[in-house]
């Protein structure tokens, strides 16, 4: 867990992940059979375009759902701005996603977008 | 059938203009979810469509998320739109578990407007998917 545990001490100074919490997070991509090489390839990408963009991200939010129906874990990126402009620029990095990552586990992990209400 | 999919949308709708109570928004943004659900069903062709079996599963629901993206992986027209409905389609079943089971966490207008402007999308975009699939010469 390396790479994610870099990931998670280098925001730790922001509002974001909880260095605290990676065991938990471990567990939940195990749970989901999710891999680590897929988290970090789709954060690197999903970075980026808010770079080029010159959007700051203002929380992350890591989370395992589980349910019967709808187990799966999300790594959503707050971002400010209007409804569409978050639906755009989700839209942008799943065309994105789907170049770097062709076979993603959509029915167990989702990153992308969403919009930062309180901004 | 008596109704279709993008039926529950226009319920979604209904439920966020008339009283705007946390019920009405997290029940709004759940129908979203079931809105694309179903729609997304009638949309998937038969060769990628999940099984009779599959469907009345638990995992009912990842499967079609599954069919969505095998359309979207296939060498098959509509396949860009597929695979963006699929990843829309997950995005919905993360904020309609949010309306059904996280009761104690805020769940607001901006919320549930958000999953009807998605679940419109993600209908635009089946609905581009089956248009493309069947002008191909393909039968759904």
């Amino acid at each position: 867990m390396t790479q994610l545990r870099q990931f998670t001490e280098r925001f730790s100074s922001e509002p974001l992940l909880d260095v605290l919490n990676v065991p938990d997070i471990q567990a939940a991509m195990t749970q989901f059979c999710v891999s680590e090489d897929e988290l970090r390839v789709c954060q690197r990408e999903a970075f980026a375009l808010l770079r080029e963009k010159k959007i700051r991200a203002s929380y992350i939010n890591f989370e395992a759902m589980d349910s019967p129906d709808t187990g799966m874990i999300i790594f959503a990126i707050r971002v400010p701005g209007s409804l569409k402009q978050m639906m755009e620029l989700d839209a942008e990095l799943g065309e994105r996603l789907f170049q770097v990552w062709p076979e993603p586990s959509l029915n167990r992990f989702w990153i992308g977008f969403e919009r930062d209400y309180d901004a | 059938m008596s109704m279709i999919g993008s039926d529950f949308l226009k319920t979604a709708a209904t439920l966020v203009v008339d009283e705007k109570s946390e019920a009405n928004l997290r029940s709004a943004a759940s129908r979203a979810y079931y809105a694309v659900f179903h729609e997304s069903m009638e949309a998937i062709p038969d060769d990628h469509a999940p099984t009779g079996s599959q469907l009345k599963s638990s995992s009912s629901h990842e499967c079609v998320i599954q069919g969505l993206l095998a359309w979207g992986k296939s060498l098959t027209p509509g396949r860009e739109y597929a695979r963006l409905a699929g990843r829309d389609l997950a995005r919905l079943k993360k904020i309609r578990h949010v309306a059904d089971y996280q009761l104690s966490d805020t769940f607001n207008l901006l919320m549930a407007e958000e999953a009807i402007a998605v679940a419109r999308q993600t209908i635009g975009n089946l609905n581009a998917a089956k248009s493309r699939y069947a002008t191909s010469g393909t039968t759904n």
